[in-house]
C-alpha cells in the first residue's frame, strides 16, 4: 500500500470509531442500500451456480474416467486369463469411445453455453465491489468533511477563511460520492435486470447437453451388448450371475492357501 | 510381532541380506517365481477394480446432485430479487422468470425421480461389485500371508543348507564340530520338508485361484455391464422423456445459445461497474491494474477488455481516455525535454515517444527520478488560460499535478493535442497533467 493510500486507510478508521461513537453523523442512501442487498442477493445465487456447473462437468469426467479404468483392469484380468473373448474388448473400446469422444465433443460447447458465460458473468462482480468499496470510502469522507464544517459552524475558527474553505472540500467530497452512489444505483438494478437474459441460454443448453449425452452414453454402451451371449442378460436379470460370483469366492476361500486348511 | 517372531528375525536377518545382495547359494524356483508375479498382477488389479467401482459410484451420484444443485441456483437466479426481503411490495419492480423458476422446479423433479430411480441400480454396484471385490481382497491378504511364510522359509531353508556346508567343508572336524553336523543336517532335513510343503501348495494353488479368479472377474464385469447398461438406459429414458416447454430441445445447442443470448452481455459490459477495475474510473485503478497485470492477472480472459496497459484503446471509448501509467514517460529520461520540445512541435503523441522499455522500469520502481525544471511559461500578460478538470487525477510520479474533479488549473504550457501531457498550476502546486482530463475553458 502506498503512503497515501495508508494515510487515507488511517483516516477513514478514524472517521469509522468516531461515528460509532456517534461523533460524526453517517449517511443513509435507502435506495442505494436497497441496491446493494439485491447485488449481494444474486452474487451469491451466481457463485453458486458458477459452482455447480463446474462440479457437474468434473463429475462426468470423474465417471467417464473411472469407467476407462474400470476397463482397463477387467481387460487385464481376461487378458492374463488368456481368454479374450471379445467382450471385455468391446467394452474397453467403447468406455475408451464415450471419454474420448462423447465428452469431448460435449467439452467444448459446454465451456462455450455454460461454463465460461457464467464464469464471465460472475468476474463482473470483483469490478463492482471495488465500486462499491470506493463509494463507501468516498461517503466516509464526505460524512468526515461535513462533520467538520458542522463544527466549524458551531464553533468559528480564528481563521475566517476556514469555514468557506472546508465548505468547498465538503461540496467535493459530495460530488466525488454521489457521482459514485449515482453510478451504482442505476446500474445495479440494470445489471439486475440483465441476469436472467444473461444467464437463463446457459440453462437451457446444460439440459441439451445433458440430453446429449445421455442418448449418445447409452448407445455407445449398448453396442458392446452384441458381443455378449443374449443368456448373459436373463442371467443378470434372475440373480444367476451374483450367485456364481458368490460360489467362486467360495472356492477361492476353499483354497489351502486362502487359509482354509 | 511376538517374541518368537523376532528371534526368529534376527536368526533370518544374515540370510536375507545375503538374499538381497545374491550371495552365496539362494534358492530360485522359476515356477514359483512366474506365479507370484501373477499373484502380484491379481492383487493391484482387485485392488483397482474395488477402487474404481466405487469411484464411479461417486460420480454418478455427484452427476446428478451438481444437476439438482444447478437447478437450484439458477432457480434463485430467476426470483425476483428484492433488497427488501419482508417488505412483499418492493417485489414489483422485478418479476425475475416465472416460467423460468417452472422450468426448473419440473425439471429438478425430473432429475430427483431420476436420482430415486437409479439408487438401487446403484446400491447394486455397492453390493454386486465392490462387496465382491472386498471380499477378494481379503482372502487375497490372507493368500499373501501365505506366500510371506513361504519366502521365510525359504531363507530358513537356505540358511541351513549354508551352516551344514559350511560344516562338511570343514577339513578337520572336532567333535563338537561333528555334533553341529549332525544337528544342521536334522535342520536342513526339517527346513526342506516345511519349505518344500509351502511352496509346492502355492504353485499349485496359485494357478487354481487364477484360474478360479478368470471365472469370478467374467460374471462381475458382465453383471457390472449390465448395471452400468442400466444405469445410462434409465438415464437416458428419463431425460429423454423431459417436455418442459420452456426449452426448445430441438435446435443446435450452440446456435440457439448464441440467439438466445443477443446482446445480453455487451450490454451488461456497457455498465461502468463491470469494468470498474480495468476501465476504471480512475488512472490510480489503472496503476493499481497495472501492477497486478504485472502478476499475470490481466483479465485475459475477457476480450472486451484491454487486457494490456499499454494497447491504445479506441478513441470512441467513454471517458477518461487512454491513459496509462506505463505509456507515460519518466521524466527523469535526460532528454525528456527535447522529447517534449519534439512532441509539442511536430504534435507526437507523448506516449509516442516511450519506445524503450525504460518505462516499464519506471513503472515497476514506481520511483521516477525528479523531472527537469519546468520551463517558466513566457507570456504571463497574455491572460492566463484556464481550464476545469473533469475527473480526479493524482500524480503518479513526482512533478505530476494532482487535482480533484471541478478544480480550476492554470494552463502553464500546453499543447495543442489533448493526449499529452500539459503543465499546470493548482492549489499553489505546479505540474504536468493529462490534458485530456480537463476542459479549457
Amino acid at each position: 500500500m502506498s503512503w497515501a493510500g495508508f494515510k487515507k486507510t488511517v483516516n477513514r478508521t478514524t472517521v469509522q470509531v468516531m461515528m460509532k461513537a456517534g461523533q460524526i453523523e453517517k449517511t443513509n442512501d435507502r435506495d442505494y442500500e436497497v441496491e446493494e442487498r439485491r447485488f449481494r442477493t444474486m452474487e451469491a445465487a451466481a457463485n453458486k451456480l458458477q459452482k455447480e456447473a463446474k462440479g457437474y462437468l468434473d463429475a462426468l469426467r470423474a465417471m467417464t474416467a473411472s469407467q476407462m479404468r474400470i476397463a482397463e483392469t477387467i481387460d487385464a484380468f481376461y487378458g492374463d486369463a488368456g481368454t479374450r473373448d471379445g467382450v471385455s474388448r468391446s467394452y474397453k473400446q467403447a468406455v475408451e469411445e464415450l471419454d474420448a469422444e462423447t465428452i469431448k465433443s460435449l467439452d467444448g460447447p459446454y465451456r462455450t453455453t455454460v461454463l465460461e458465460p457464467i464464469n464471465r458473468f460472475c468476474a463482473y462482480f470483483p469490478d463492482i465491489n471495488e465500486c462499491i468499496k470506493k463509494r463507501n470510502h468516498k461517503l466516509l469522507d464526505y460524512d468526515q468533511m461535513r462533520a467538520k464544517v458542522k463544527k466549524l459552524v458551531d464553533k468559528p475558527d480564528k481563521d475566517p477563511s476556514k469555514l468557506p474553505r472546508t465548505e468547498k472540500e465538503a461540496q467535493m467530497a459530495k460530488e466525488v460520492y454521489e457521482a459514485l452512489n449515482d453510478q451504482l444505483t442505476t446500474e445495479i438494478p440494470q445489471l439486475i435486470d440483465l441476469r436472467v437474459p444473461y444467464l437463463d441460454p446457459s440453462f437451457e443448453a446444460l439440459v441439451k447437453i445433458q440430453l446429449r449425452f445421455c442418448a449418445e452414453a447409452y448407445s455407445r454402451m449398448a453396442q458392446v451388448q452384441q458381443y455378449l451371449d443374449p443368456d448373459t442378460r436373463e442371467q443378470y436379470a434372475q440373480g444367476h450371475l451374483d450367485q456364481r460370483v458368490e460360489q467362486v469366492l467360495q472356492e477361492i476361500r476353499d483354497l489351502s492357501i486362502a487359509g482354509a486348511s | 510381532m511376538s517374541w518368537k517372531g523376532f528371534s526368529r528375525g534376527v536368526v533370518r536377518a544374515p540370510q536375507s541380506i545375503k538374499q538381497k545382495f545374491n550371495l552365496g547359494e539362494n534358492t530360485k524356483d522359476p515356477v514359483y517365481i512366474d506365479a507370484e508375479r501373477r499373484f502380484q498382477e491379481l492383487e493391484t488389479e482387485t485392488k483397482r477394480l474395488h477402487d474404481e467401482s466405487k469411484r464411479y459410484f461417486d460420480a454418478i451420484n455427484g452427476m446428478l446432485n451438481h444437476q439438482i444443485e444447478f437447478s437450484k441456483a439458477i432457480a434463485e437466479i430467476y426470483k425476483p430479487i428484492s433488497g427488501r426481503m419482508s417488505d412483499p411490495t418492493s417485489y414489483h419492480d422485478d418479476l425475475g422468470n416465472p416460467e423460468g423458476i417452472r422450468a426448473c422446479e419440473e425439471y429438478e423433479g425430473i432429475v430427483q425421480e431420476l436420482k430415486a430411480v437409479l439408487a438401487p441400480e446403484l446400491e447394486m454396484i455397492e453390493t454386486r461389485v465392490i462387496r465382491p471385490a472386498d471380499e477378494l481382497m481379503e482372502v487375497i491378504k490372507v493368500i499373501r500371508k501365505t506366500a510371506t511364510k513361504r519366502a521365510h522359509k525359504q531363507l530358513d531353508y537356505d540358511r541351513h543348507r549354508a551352516t551344514l556346508k559350511k560344516l562338511q567343508d570343514k577339513k578337520e572336524k572336532t567333535i563338537k564340530d561333528e555334533k553341529a553336523l549332525y544337528k544342521a543336517e536334522a535342520d536342513v532335513e526339517l527346513a526342506t520338508q516345511e519349505f518344500n510343503y509351502y511352496n509346492d501348495l502355492l504353485k499349485k494353488e496359485l494357478p487354481q485361484l487364477f484360474q478360479l479368479e478368470r471365472e469370478f472377474i467374467k460374471p462381475l464385469f458382465l453383471g457390472f455391464y449390465y448395471m452400468q447398461l442400466n444405469i445410462f438406459y434409465t438415464l437416458h429414458e428419463k431425460m429423454q422423456a423431459i417436455n418442459i416447454g420452456y426449452f426448445d430441445l430441438v435446435s443446435d445447442v450452440e446456435a440457439l445459445f448464441e440467439k438466445k443470448r443477443g446482446d445480453v452481455k455487451e450490454r451488461a459490459e456497457a455498465l461502468a461497474i463491470t469494468r470498474f477495475k480495468t476501465q476504471g474510473h480512475k488512472m490510480k485503478m489503472n496503476a493499481k491494474l497495472n501492477r497486478l497485470s504485472k502478476d499475470g492477472e490481466a483479465d485475459a480472459e475477457r476480450p472486451g477488455r484491454p487486457s494490456s496497459m499499454d494497447s491504445p484503446r479506441p478513441v470512441t471509448d467513454t471517458p477518461p481516455p487512454p491513459y496509462s501509467a506505463a505509456s507515460k514517460p519518466g521524466g527523469a529520461l535526460g532528454d525528456t525535454k527535447n522529447a517534449l520540445a519534439i512532441s509539442s512541435s511536430a504534435g507526437v503523441g507523448r506516449s509516442n515517444s516511450t519506445g524503450s522499455n525504460w518505462s516499464a522500469a519506471a513503472a515497476a520502481k514506481k520511483k521516477p527520478a525528479p523531472p527537469p525544471p519546468k520551463p517558466k511559461p513566457k507570456n504571463l500578460s497574455v491572460g492566463i488560460e484556464k481550464a476545469i478538470a473533469l475527473y480526479d487525477f493524482e500524480a503518479q510520479a513526482d512533478g505530476d499535478l494532482t487535482f480533484s474533479a471541478g478544480d480550476v488549473i492554470e494552463i502553464v504550457r500546453r499543447t495543442s493535442n489533448a493526449n499529452e501531457w500539459w503543465t499546470g498550476k493548482v492549489h499553489g502546486v505546479t505540474g504536468q497533467f493529462p490534458g485530456n482530463y480537463v476542459q479549457l475553458s
